[in-house]
This record gives C-alpha cells, structure tokens and sequence, in this order.
C-alpha cells in the first residue's frame, strides 16, 4: 500500500498529521458532524450512480477554479496511491500515522473542508464505470474514497473540472 | 509456479462485480473460498520478488475480492478454529496492499483481528503473517496495525457490529443484513 505515513516522521508529515488532527477538532465543535460521521458510514454500493452523476468523469477535465473561489484553501482527496505524491509536492492531503486513522476522524476531516469551503482537487477519478468506487462488499461495497466524496456531496458540492467547488 | 501463472488463476477465479456479491453471500466456506485459497497460497509459495510482481499487477476488482475472501476467511477460521484460514485471510490482505487504499485495508485487518483473538494467537498471528508481504510496505500495513491503541483495532472502531449465528460468528459492516447463507 501507499501507507497513510510510509515515511519514518518527518517534518512535512508532521506537520500534515497536525493538520489532520486540527481539522477534526474544528469539526467537532461546528454544526454537521455527527451527520458527516453518519454519511461516511452509511454509504453503500446503491450511492455510487448518485456520486457519479455528482461528481463522474476521469481526470483532466477542463475547467479551473472558478474566481469566486480563487484565495480558499485546496485539499486534495483520491484513494492514497494517488494522494501520497501530491502530498509530497505540497498539496494538503489527509496523512496520519498508519495507526491513528479511523473512519471517524476521516469523516470529520472532509466535513470540515466543508465547512471552511475548501476547493477541492480530485486526485483520483471518478470513473463512470465506478472501478474508483466500488469496494469489497465486506466493506459496504464502496471505497473510503467514495465515502469521503458522499460527504462532499451532501454538503452540495459541484464538479469544475478536476475540482469540486463548494455551493457558496 | 511462476507469478504470470498466478495472475492468470487470479483472473480465473476473481470474477465480475456481479459475481463478487453472490460470492460474499455464499454458505461458509464455500467451493469459490477453496478456489481462492489455492490462489493465496500459490502466491505466498512465490518468492518475494515474485510477489511484488502478483501484487503490483492486479486490478482494483481483483484486490475487492481478495479482501470479501479475507473477511470470510476470518470468520471461517473461528469457526473452525483454524489459523491456517486466518494466515490465509491475512495472506490475501498482502497480496492486495499494493492496489488498496490502506484504509480500506485497515478496515478488513479489523475483522481478522477479532477473529485472532477469538482463535487465540493474537498479534502473533498478525507477526507470523507478514512474511508473506510482497514488500516492506505492506509488511508494516499488518505489523503497524498492531500498534493501534486497543480500542482502536475493534471491529466496532472501523463501522463492524459481530453476531452470533446459527452456524456460528458473523461479521458485518454497518447496518447490512447478514446473508441469509451464513
């Protein structure tokens, strides 16, 4: 696997875990957490063809970021083969050590992208044939990719090219 | 057996998506758990370099599957008390690692640590497991879930509930049923 820190700690996952972290205690305190953890947990193979009506395509769509967003925060959000090397070029991901992830703090991680009305860059594609999506049916039968993503659609997020933008 | 023989049974046994849900529903163990089994242990009879070639070259489908065969693998190995199942189980974890998104991983190592416990090795088992790791990466995948707190290596942490059925333990994710075969 690309591991959630491969890497012995160094400053740059340091400083991304910190992040992470922060990012959850925020949440917690604002309104839509327990309905993000709820979401995250809650999706199912019968959520994938909304997600992809949402969200669908392959990378390297056209579009930028529209103007009104230009200034917010990017974070970066795909399955982790695809997010370790952005986040070694710099773009904010979700990293932590190998044995703090959880559901929960992932859940709250993209709920409060949300809530600051990050842009978000898609690192992954959303393969209309759901192969980015789809997951073990032992796990609900979708990845934590399409997870992280049914929390950014039910905070009304839209697709422009190979980012998500926030409805405001 | 070389890896491209492997990968060939591979894609001999690790059918569609369709044939994926009726595999994950079927009676435990079951005639595709057998085939499967024979898969894994092809690939942990290879050498490592030849591993690393089986893992890196599967699809995300095929590491799906691998994964419903992991979760069924611990529940069979409670079942009938057998660590060879479980070594199985987590054999197939590694065999995917390359493909999967480590926290999807995480979670299937979740459900073959309870059934660790159950059996009795515990981190032991997980120890033992990873030499069968196509490479250092996926080595630390099993061996750093053991340094989760304690609470944090439950089934329950990672959106699991356990039951005990009719023919035995069951294990599954949120609010699914649990199929009616098991």
């Amino acid at each position: 696997m690309d591991a959630l820190a491969a890497a012995p700690a160094n400053p740059r996952n340091s400083a991304l875990a910190k992040d992470v972290f922060d990012s959850a205690e925020r949440a917690i305190a604002a309104p839509g957490a327990a309905a993000a953890i709820t979401t995250y947990g809650s999706v199912d193979a019968s959520s994938i063809p909304g997600v992809v009506a949402s969200f669908g395509g392959p990378l390297g769509q056209p579009g930028a970021i529209p103007p009104q967003f230009a200034g917010r925060e990017v974070t970066t959000v795909g399955r982790l083969p695809q997010t370790g090397p952005a986040g070694d070029a710099g773009e904010r991901i979700l990293r932590v050590p190998d044995n703090s992830w959880s559901p929960d703090l992932n859940a709250l991680w993209m709920q409060d992208a949300a809530n600051r009305g990050d842009v978000i860059k898609l690192a992954t594609g959303v393969s209309n044939d759901a192969s980015s999506l789809a997951g073990s049916p032992a796990r609900g039968g979708v990845s934590v990719f399409t997870r992280e993503l049914a929390v950014l659609q039910a905070a009304g997020y839209t697709r422009v090219g190979d980012y998500l933008v926030p409805p405001r | 057996m070389s890896a491209d023989t492997v990968l060939k049974s591979a894609q001999a046994a690790l059918l569609d998506d369709a044939a994926q849900l009726a595999y994950y529903g079927a009676p435990l163990p079951s005639p595709k758990d057998g085939e499967i089994t024979r898969l894994v242990e092809a690939y942990r009879a290879e050498p490592p370099p030849e591993r690393l070639k089986i893992a890196s070259a599967l699809t995300e489908s095929q590491v799906n599957w691998l994964a419903t065969y992991a979760h069924r693998m611990a529940m069979v190995s409670v079942r009938q008390q057998s660590p060879d199942m479980l070594r199985n189980g987590l054999a197939a974890v590694l065999m995917a690692a390359k493909v999967t998104d480590g926290r999807d991983a995480t979670m299937t190592l979740s459900v073959l640590y309870r059934a660790a416990g159950l059996l009795g090795p515990g981190d032991a088992a997980f120890q033992a497991a990873a030499v069968d790791a196509p490479d250092a990466d996926a080595e630390r995948l099993v061996l750093g879930f053991l340094t989760r707190a304690d609470a944090a290596k439950t089934i329950e942490s990672m959106g699991y509930r356990e039951e005990t059925g009719t023919r035995g333990i069951v294990i599954v994710y949120g609010r699914q049923a649990a199929p009616a075969a098991w």
